[in-house]
């Protein structure tokens, strides 16, 4: 196993995506952690295309 | 009173979801009782007892909604069930009502929430390799809690996670607990230097609450899934584990865990472990033989408790004077204990039944039931010949894992979701045979709001519909949690020792005692005989 971004994980805050049930989402807001919902089944055109522009601008 | 019903074909929502629904039309004005569900087998009988089993539900299939309602005396059923369709096709809101943001590509979410270095994937499994892998390639350690992922699928993630010094904690992932913060079922349990890798969920759980109890802590709980440790896999993230913890400076001790894993499997995670750590081991294969000790830094245990015990060993000083007196007991205790309880039996009651809602524990409780009275039968044995031909019926001295896929097939697991549980109390005490009914009480992030609370009304149902039958009806249970969890352990421990549930600080522990109840003489002799192997 090479040396990435798990060496550094159990020292680091953590920065959460949840894909799928809510309960998960909301035990961890109450654990006060940044988190954010991810829906990746389904982009909407807008939301798709504003990020393949960010993507273009960055 | 009349019941109305509505099956809309091809409508699939998720089991906390459909729960949550569940409660929220029981308020509804003229609902008197409701169920809405997926129509699995499971719940079709659910309906079936609860006496909402319609002619259109009966027929429902998997990817079928069922709405079934009893209305109460004098409501309009038409109108009512008009207001409940409403609710259940109103687009689903988080738990406390509120709409959430979704995002629909990582790139987004990460410029709301900044760079994100982990993520809790719970989708069904068939769906759960795309995200999974696309959040992978963005550099995201996963927690992928779904489970039924193809194992072609699992092996192709662990690689590539593997070869990019990523995690992939699962599938069938039920717990981690990373920098302080609990994945999946998770105890709030104070931080500290036992570091633990675990292909058993609950088995995170129960050893993570008893260190804390004992005022030890925990710097890291890795969950890898039970798939893990198959000879496929090869144990692939448990060996990464591994190493991510020999690395972590604030982890002391190395706890590992695993639940059936294969002898091929441990044998190369041992040597990996003799390899690449330096740090004292404590390794717990339930349902193995133990290894012969190699070394002496990897020291072996065949229950939690004395996984437990052993990395009290190792921290020394006030610690193993705490597990001494909060969890430790002594073999002449225990029999007294179990002898007290075995005197209010009748003579015909001679069984004792085991509702789970742990599958970890279910196992501890299955390996010990083996030492000590014999194979119970389950719907998840040690060996064939002690299937339950049908999970939903007991037989002689059976241990029911009621967070198997047999019972949760569109439904909520039952940590969150008690009504199974309940359901099979008062079907376990109709049986005159039952001496005592095990259960586990499991506390947490992801777990009910009132885990103990809401069995309650069921346990004392039974125990007074017992009583008038001139029988005592024994309950015994084990609450795995922490004074810090959302639902207080001592809270919890309290009312039901209230209710007349006699409570056990380790499931090993409650393991030996019901074994004791009914085992009589001979039960005793062989843990007299195993008490160094299984509680110390």
């Amino acid at each position: 196993m090479p040396k990435g971004r798990s060496e550094s994980l159990l020292s680091s805050d953590l920065v959460v995506l949840n894909v799928g049930l809510d309960i998960f989402r909301e035990a961890l807001e109450s654990q006060k952690v940044r988190c954010a919902q991810l829906d990746l089944s389904q982009a909407p055109k807008l939301e798709k295309k504003l990020a393949d522009a960010l993507d273009r601008l960055l | 009173m009349p019941v109305a019903e509505v099956v809309l074909r091809n409508l699939f929502r998720d089991s906390i979801q459909l729960m949550r629904l569940s409660e929220d039309v029981k308020k509804l004005s003229g609902v008197s009782d409701a169920v809405v569900a997926m129509g699995t087998e499971t719940n079709r009988r659910l309906l079936q007892d609860l006496g909402l089993l319609g002619k259109e539900s009966r027929n429902a299939g998997d990817g079928d909604l069922v709405i079934a309602v009893r209305t109460s005396e004098g409501a309009d059923a038409t109108e009512v069930m008009a207001r409940v369709q409403r609710l259940v096709l109103s687009p689903p809101a988080g738990g406390r009502g509120q709409r959430t943001t979704v995002f629909h590509s990582v790139k987004t979410a990460m410029d709301r929430v900044g760079r994100a270095n982990m993520a809790i994937v719970s989708v069904p499994g068939w769906q759960a390799f795309d995200p999974a892998m696309e959040l992978l390639r963005s550099g995201v350690n996963v927690h992928l809690f779904s489970d039924h992922v193809p194992l072609e699928q699992e092996i192709r993630l662990k690689s590539y996670a593997s070869s990019r010094g990523l995690l992939v904690l699962g599938p069938g992932a039920g717990t981690s607990i990373i920098s302080g913060v609990g994945l999946g079922f998770a105890n709030s349990v104070r931080r500290g230097d036992v570091g633990i890798v675990a292909s058993a969920g609950t088995g995170i759980q129960e050893v993570s609450t008893m260190l804390d109890n004992i005022g030890l802590g925990v710097s890291a709980a890795l969950g890898v899934g039970g798939t893990d440790v198959r000879e496929e896999v090869g144990g692939l993230m448990m060996k990464d584990c591994l190493s991510v913890l020999e690395s972590d400076e604030s982890t002391k001790t190395i706890m590992i865990v695993a639940k059936t894993p294969k002898e091929k499997v441990i044998r190369e995670v041992i040597d990996h472990a003799e390899r690449v750590t330096t740090k004292p081991v404590v390794a717990c294969f339930l349902g193995l033989d133990m290894p012969s000790e190699r070394g002496g830094r990897i020291r072996y245990a065949k229950t939690l408790h004395s996984a437990v015990s052993r990395a009290t060993s190792i921290a020394g000083g006030a610690a193993e004077e705490a597990f001494r007196a909060r969890i430790g007991s002594s073999f002449e205790e225990l029999l007294r204990a179990s002898a007290q309880v075995a005197s209010g039996l009748s003579p015909g009651q001679k069984f004792v039944r085991g509702l789970f809602s742990g599958g970890t524990l279910a196992h501890e409780t299955l390996l010990i039931f083996r030492e000590l009275i014999g194979e119970p039968y389950s719907n998840t044995p040690l060996s064939d010949r002690f299937a339950l031909q049908d999970p939903n019926l007991s037989r002689e001295n059976s241990v029911v894992d009621l967070g198997d896929e047999s019972f949760t097939a569109g439904r909520a697991h039952p940590m969150i979701d008690p009504t199974l549980r309940k359901l099979r109390i008062t079907q376990e005490s109709g049986d005159p045979e039952v001496a005592a009914i095990m259960l586990d009480i499991v506390l947490g992030y992801g777990s009910a709001s009132d885990p103990g609370g809401s069995l309650l009304g069921a346990i004392g149902e039974a125990m007074e519909a017992s009583r008038k039958k001139g029988r005592e009806l024994v309950f015994m249970a084990h609450v795995c949690g922490t004074n810090s969890d959302p639902q207080p352990l001592g809270e919890q421990s309290e009312r039901l020792s209230k209710s007349g549930v006699i409570l056990f600080p380790s499931n090993a522990l409650l393991s030996a005692a019901a074994a004791l109840v009914i085992g009589g003489d001979a039960a005793s002799e062989r843990l007299r005989t195993k008490w160094g192997e299984l509680l110390a």
